[in-house]
């Protein structure tokens, strides 16, 4: 496969090497390590993650679809569900059993809304262009947050 | 033996909370990351946004991530998921535009798993170069640096920075090269069975020392 793989690399081509490696760390655009090194403060060992279980985007009929259609998010995990509907300026949501629910965004702001009795909250906030965002769902004295998605 | 920290002791130093591990990671892979998520062309806000996402995935699974080794691969596939997941959606919001480019596209257009599987390849061995040229004494490393800068580095320019006379560039570059060429890093690139493989053995995954 490599076409290195009997005789070490010669003077021009490690050269080669050498720039195009500097060349790709070069080409990491402005911000991009920052976002991932800060990735990091998301880190949290006792919370419960709710898997992304339903997209309506990764729906192969998606793309045929027109915009003006909600997309619908299903998460679950350890006896919970919880669905949304991302629209332009609202999200529409019901979990199983009230609770309080905050959309989290990657940059730290939040907005919180409570579930009625039978689940269902809603949240008017605008999601596009504001980068990945997750819920998070208290129950009791837990906290259940689920996958990270790009509204 | 000293060993620079590899892949699997980053991974496990990270799970157990140390941030400056997790930066290591970062510097580690965010080329593959940036190499998978370019190819399909998305504007600078969603790239972006596909950049953090896996990130933000990475730390999540960082405590169920069962062979750390397999890394690189769990990356570039979540790159290349939510990159399409973001053309996907693109194509969706521009639907209504009669000019939209994305209408045209299709599914052959995107890269593939055997791109994937190239870009894989070939950041293994630049990874290799990096934690060879880390290796390096920074005078040696430097002079290779301003030789392979883009635009190149004049030789006055160098001569002057690295105080060795333009005549003996030549001389110290073909040292450096045969040095770079015999660090531990490149010594295990080539001596590993796989040299390219994903999977990759022990030895072949060495990073810079933070």
């Amino acid at each position: 496969m490599s076409p290195f793989s009997e005789s070490p690399f010669g003077d021009d081509e490690l050269e080669g090497l050498v720039g195009e490696t500097l060349a790709a760390d070069r080409e990491v655009p402005d911000g991009w390590r920052e976002a991932a090194r800060a990735a990091y403060a998301w880190r949290n060992v006792d919370e419960e993650l709710l898997a992304l279980t339903f997209d309506s985007e990764r729906e192969p009929a998606a793309a045929v679809r027109g915009d003006d259609e909600a997309r619908t998010l299903e998460f679950s995990g350890d006896g919970l569900t919880l669905e949304v509907e991302l629209t332009g300026g609202r999200v529409l949501g019901q979990v199983t059993g009230a609770g309080e629910v905050v959309l989290e965004w990657a940059d730290g702001r939040t907005a919180s809304a409570i579930a009625d009795g039978s689940g269902f909250f809603s949240l008017d906030t605008p999601l596009a262009d504001g980068g990945p965002v997750r819920f998070c769902v208290r129950r009791g004295g837990a906290r259940l947050v689920t996958e990270w998605v790009v509204p | 033996m000293d060993e620079p920290p590899t892949v699997l002791s980053l991974v496990a130093a990270a799970r157990d909370g140390d941030a400056g591990a997790w930066d290591a990671l970062v510097e580690e892979f965010l080329p593959l990351v940036h190499g998978v998520v370019r190819r399909f062309r998305l504007s600078p806000a969603d790239a972006a946004d596909v950049n953090q996402t896996v990130w933000l995935r990475l730390v999540e699974h960082l405590g169920d991530l069962r062979d750390p080794r397999a890394l690189p691969g769990w990356l570039a596939t979540t790159a290349r998921r939510e990159a399409l997941r973001a053309v996907e959606s693109g194509r969706r919001t521009t639907s209504i535009d009669p000019q939209g480019p994305a209408l045209d596209g299709v599914p052959g257009d995107l890269p593939g798993e055997a791109d994937i599987a190239e870009d894989l390849l070939r950041d293994e061995l630049r990874r290799a170069v990096r934690a060879g040229l880390a290796e390096l004494p920074t005078q040696r490393r430097r002079l290779l640096e301003m030789l392979m800068d883009d635009p190149p580095v004049p030789y006055d320019e160098i001569s002057s920075t690295l105080k060795i006379p333009v005549g003996s560039i030549g001389p110290t570059r073909a040292r450096a090269l045969r040095q770079l060429r015999d660090t531990r890093a490149m010594r295990a690139y080539t001596a590993s069975p796989d040299p390219a493989g994903a999977s990759g053995g022990e030895g072949g995954h060495h990073v810079p020392v933070q």
